[in-house]
């Protein structure tokens, strides 16, 4: 009996097959011949007749090479030696991140520990940056152009107080916003908002009682700080001057309250006597002017007797004043924040003059003038707990970073006794044909692809300790308030893994 | 196009069909197929070896059929091919494309008589 095999091997060897497949094509192919050849013995042929015969089952003798040929199989890719370069930039980097996995996969207690500790590291690193950036450094949310505001009173102090004061004012009072509204010329836009954040009891259209916070704001409060409504209308200057009770709400209260219903504009809200009327929903994400803090609805300041009954703040008898507004303002293009204090100045000390103008005692009266207002940037808004957290976040940071200088010391000797392991496994590649550079690129990938990994796991990690912090804060000081954790926001980037924006801020 | 191309394309098209059908009833290895094709076309139809195995490694490769080394019991080992889910589908369109050559076909002729 012929060799079938060799006849078939003939016909094949034009073609460039990988050995594993040349072998099962020519096992089936010379079984088909074979059967084919027993056949026609059995059919009463000679052998050299069968023979001739099933040969001829074959045409031409390039036919099988020539159909063969267009099939990827005839085409098998170049077999590939890990380190060395194949010329092709992606397919090599294909191949070395494959090799990274299996060696990954093929250690998985190293690959534990190491992408622990840099989960660990850079995760307790991400999200004390992060809080420490939205509570000292972030800006207002949603508020246009924030570095453009500038603030009258003090951003750290909240509250207020009746009596008389020296000195740079902490506070001013309802008829000193209004003078300077009406007088100041330096700002483009002048607002006022109540130091202090309100928790009252309310009810919508007549229902049960509940919780919400608000705060009462001047009729400029959203045009200085550039905002639109999501649905209906914000206050706007002109509100200032008539006693009209109207509500904006905020657009988290809405949704979480309302369920973003459209029908709530209209709808009426009574706070302690006072009924009111919701014109509007304040944009997403907007908190207002106080960092960390997020009122549920701000009413008008012209409603303070109504909604903060006991006492009338809108109106000051000599001597004593009630000082109780953080006063915001944006200046006017060309006018620096020197000349707009001493406009705003000059126009407070008239108001001051005229206020204490019964005063008979000029010695007297120098004391009580003795009060100026301080300009200062006003983009953080305000907080009256940040400047509280801001050793404490600052110190716990400086913690964390040598943690993670820690942390990478010790992976850097985890890889360190690694490669001297596999000492052997270079030397192989080496000898195979892979360059040095070659092998220093797999060798930084395999580093990479860790890294990679173990930053992936450290954004799970910064996320839930994020969180923590947050409810400790708000634990320790119940005047702290985190924002959610948004994706929208532009913070912090983990340099190290550079692939994820910080998803979480918190301020205060 | 003269009469043997014509012959070349309808063989060629129709190679896949008589396949395609003979595996999707069982599987079958090559020689098998060879000799069911050849039996029941009473002698008309018959491929050569060089044909029909790059045709079955072409269908594999598209995923209409799967080869399958099978040993039995004092038997050598043999490639049996079966048709997979997307042969069928393939199959399918297939018989029903050729249906309607075959009743085009059959009009035009039968119109020439009628």
């Amino acid at each position: 009996m012929p060799d079938w095999a060799r006849e078939v091997r003939a016909r094949l060897s034009s073609l460039t097959l990988s050995p594993e497949r040349e072998a099962e094509i020519v096992d089936e192919l010379a079984q088909h011949l074979d059967d084919r050849w027993r056949e026609l013995i059995a059919g009463g042929a000679s052998p050299d007749d069968a023979t001739r015969l099933t040969l001829a089952d074959f045409r031409q003798r390039d036919v099988l090479a020539r159909r063969m040929a267009t099939l990827r199989q005839a085409h098998p890719p170049a077999s590939v030696t890990p380190g060395v370069a194949t010329g092709r930039l992606l397919g090599d980097l294909r191949h070395d991140l494959r090799y990274a996995t299996r060696t990954m996969a093929a250690r998985p207690g190293f690959t534990a520990v190491a992408v622990l500790s840099l989960a660990l590291s850079i995760g307790a690193d991400t999200a004390i940056f992060s809080l420490w950036n939205g509570v000292l450094h972030a800006s207002l949310p949603a508020v246009r152009e924030p570095d453009q505001l500038v603030m009258l009173s003090n951003p750290d102090e909240s509250g207020s107080w009746t009596g008389r004061t020296q000195g740079p004012r902490s506070w001013l009072t309802y008829g000193e916003f209004e003078q300077l509204r009406d007088h100041a010329e330096g700002f483009s836009a002048i607002m006022a908002s109540q130091s202090s954040l309100n928790t009252w009891q309310v009810r919508f259209e007549g229902g049960d009682w509940e919780e919400a916070r608000g705060r009462l704001v001047s009729g400029g409060f959203f045009q200085a700080l550039g905002v639109a409504p999501a649905i209906g209308r914000l206050f706007t200057a002109a509100d200032d001057r008539t006693d009209t009770p109207d509500a904006v709400i905020s657009h988290d209260y809405w949704k979480r309250r309302f369920g973003g219903r459209f029908d709530v504009l209209g709808k009426t809200l009574t706070v302690r006597k006072a009924v009111l009327t919701i014109i509007g929903v304040a944009p997403p994400g907007f908190i207002g002017e106080t960092s960390g803090q997020r009122p549920d609805l701000w009413l008008p300041l012209r409603m303070q007797p109504s909604v903060l009954p006991g006492s009338d703040r809108l109106h000051d008898t000599p001597p004593e004043k009630t000082m109780w507004l953080h006063v915001f303002g944006r200046l006017t293009p060309g006018v620096t924040p020197a000349q707009a204090e001493a406009q705003a100045n000059a126009v407070f000390r008239a108001g001051l003059e005229s206020f204490y103008g019964g005063i008979a005692t000029p010695e007297r009266r120098r004391e009580l003038l003795d009060q100026r207002l301080q300009i200062g940037p006003a983009g953080r808004g305000a907080s009256p707990t940040r400047h509280e957290f801001s050793q404490s976040l600052t110190a716990l940071l400086a913690g964390v970073a040598v943690l993670l200088l820690i942390a990478c010391a010790n992976l850097a000797n985890l890889l360190l006794a690694r490669g001297a392991v596999r000492t052997p496994e270079m030397a192989l590649r080496l000898s195979l044909g892979a360059s040095r550079g070659r092998l220093i690129r797999q060798l930084v990938t395999e580093s990479l692809a860790l890294a990679a990994i173990g930053g992936a796991a450290a954004i799970a990690v910064a996320y839930g300790l994020h969180g923590a912090l947050v409810r400790m804060l708000a634990e320790s000081d119940p005047r702290f308030q985190s924002r959610r954790p948004s994706r929208s926001r532009t913070g912090f980037t983990a340099p190290w893994c550079g692939c994820w924006r910080n998803p979480t801020r918190a301020s205060i | 196009m003269d009469a043997r191309a014509l012959d070349r394309e309808l063989k060629k098209g129709s190679a896949e069909l008589l396949i395609l059908s003979l595996l999707a009833a069982r599987a079958r290895h090559g020689y098998e197929l060879n000799k069911v094709i050849h039996a029941r076309s009473r002698g008309q139809l018959r491929f050569h070896i060089d044909s029909l195995y790059p045709l079955l490694y072409r269908l594999e490769e598209r995923g209409w059929i799967k080869g399958v080394w099978v040993e039995k019991p004092g038997e050598r080992r043999r490639r049996f091919y079966h048709v997979t889910a997307e042969g069928r589908r393939v199959l399918a369109r297939q018989r029903k494309t050729w249906a309607a050559f075959v009743e085009a076909v059959r009009r035009v002729t039968g119109d020439e008589h009628a």
